[in-house]
């Protein structure tokens, strides 16, 4: 409403002014003034409008310090991934709840377990407000990680934490959709290849669409502060 | 006769080729830590901080452990919003300075472990430059 009113005043008023010249004829010594009026009111108007723009605006607009909202959510895709716990986890489960998805796998000594202790740390620090969250860690290894063991190794850090995986064709689909990618590369020996992978933090709404990333480095407070944020905007 | 060959070997030597100390003389290792990780960890991470007080450049060619099935030398880094990890074939740790091994840059992993890990455990870990070897213990910790 805001930026129609913007739109429209500032397109309006110099036909308004030109009009009113016109129609005066000769009695120009009167325009100067005629015209400075009116665009005194114009200038007045757009400036309503602008301060209605972000006061209309403002509320509805989340800020978040940890990475970037997209500005409509967009849709997932039906997906069907392995659950931990042996059963499907599917588009419905992410209904109802905000969730965060971390892409990587077990095999990766440095900075999965690092981003995992430190979701646990703002599942912590979230306080009452977790229990609308879930966080997802969806292995791309799913070759060596057996939902079985990427859970054992995920609830390590939080029980409430979801462990899943699923064949490379699905992963790859639903990466085409959530917008992470990953990549197989050779280690010393065939064993201990290593997975590159999309370091962003997925947000997905009550509604199960894309809400958007957090970025790294990841800061537990400013994640804790943008996550609470967003729980209480969707309340 | 004997004193000035020697000299002059080893001036020879600084003049043809980066002059790497073959042992590893000079190497200190300390804030050598293990993150505790879940017991089912295939993998676990290695952190220090490796100093050279000696006059030459040190080379870290191979890193191994009584705990471990095999230790490789890695370096991770982000390209374009994504988490990369690369082996390394070696750790140089410059004369008069340090290198440190950290959470996001060069690091170790340990692969294979034969047994669980739990904040408290000490695994010796060896570190060799060409035929030498320094042994450091590193603690595991939870990590913070």
């Amino acid at each position: 409403m805001g930026v129609w009113q913007d739109r429209y005043f500032i397109k309006v008023t110099p036909f308004l002014f030109i009009g009113r010249a016109n129609q005066r004829g000769g009695d120009l010594h009167k325009v100067p003034n005629r015209s400075l009026s009116w665009a005194l009111l114009a200038g007045f108007a757009v400036l309503i409008g602008i301060v209605a723009g972000l006061v209309v605006l403002r509320p509805s607009t989340v800020q978040i310090q940890s990475g970037t909202l997209l500005q409509q959510p967009r849709p997932i895709a039906d997906f069907s991934l392995n659950g931990s716990d042996g059963k499907p986890y599917t588009k419905a489960d992410l209904a109802g709840h905000w969730s965060v998805l971390y892409v990587g796998y077990t095999h990766c000594p440095d900075v999965c377990p690092t981003t995992l202790a430190q979701l646990k740390a703002v599942e912590k620090g979230l306080g009452a407000h977790a229990a609308r969250i879930r966080f997802i860690f969806l292995s791309i290894d799913p070759e060596r990680d057996t939902p079985e063991a990427l859970g054992q190794y995920t609830h390590y850090f939080s029980p409430d934490f979801i462990a899943v995986t699923a064949p490379n064709a699905q992963l790859d689909a639903l990466g085409a959709n959530l917008g992470y990618v990953y990549e197989k590369v050779p280690g010393a020996t065939p064993q201990s290849y290593l997975m590159d992978h999309s370091s962003a933090l997925i947000l997905i709404d009550p509604k199960a669409g894309l809400a958007g990333y957090l970025t790294p480095p990841f800061k537990t407070e400013a994640l804790v502060s943008d996550l609470k944020q967003l729980v209480e905007k969707s309340s | 006769m004997r004193f000035p060959r020697s000299a002059a070997a080893l001036l020879l030597a600084g003049a043809v080729s980066t002059p790497v100390l073959a042992d590893c003389k000079g190497l200190k290792i300390d804030k050598a830590w293990i993150p505790e990780a879940p017991p089912v960890a295939q993998v676990l991470a290695g952190y220090a901080r490796l100093s050279n007080d000696s006059d030459q450049p040190l080379h870290i060619d191979a890193v191994d452990g009584a705990d471990f099935g095999s230790v490789e030398m890695h370096q991770m880094s982000m390209a374009g919003g994504m988490m990369q990890m690369r082996p390394l074939t070696g750790l140089d740790v410059p004369a008069h300075g340090s290198t440190i091994l950290a959470d996001g840059g060069k690091h170790l992993m340990l692969m294979n472990p034969k047994h669980p890990f739990k904040a408290g455990d000490r695994s010796l870990l060896g570190f060799h430059c060409g035929k030498d070897v320094s042994h450091t213990p590193f603690t595991v910790r939870v990590q913070p």
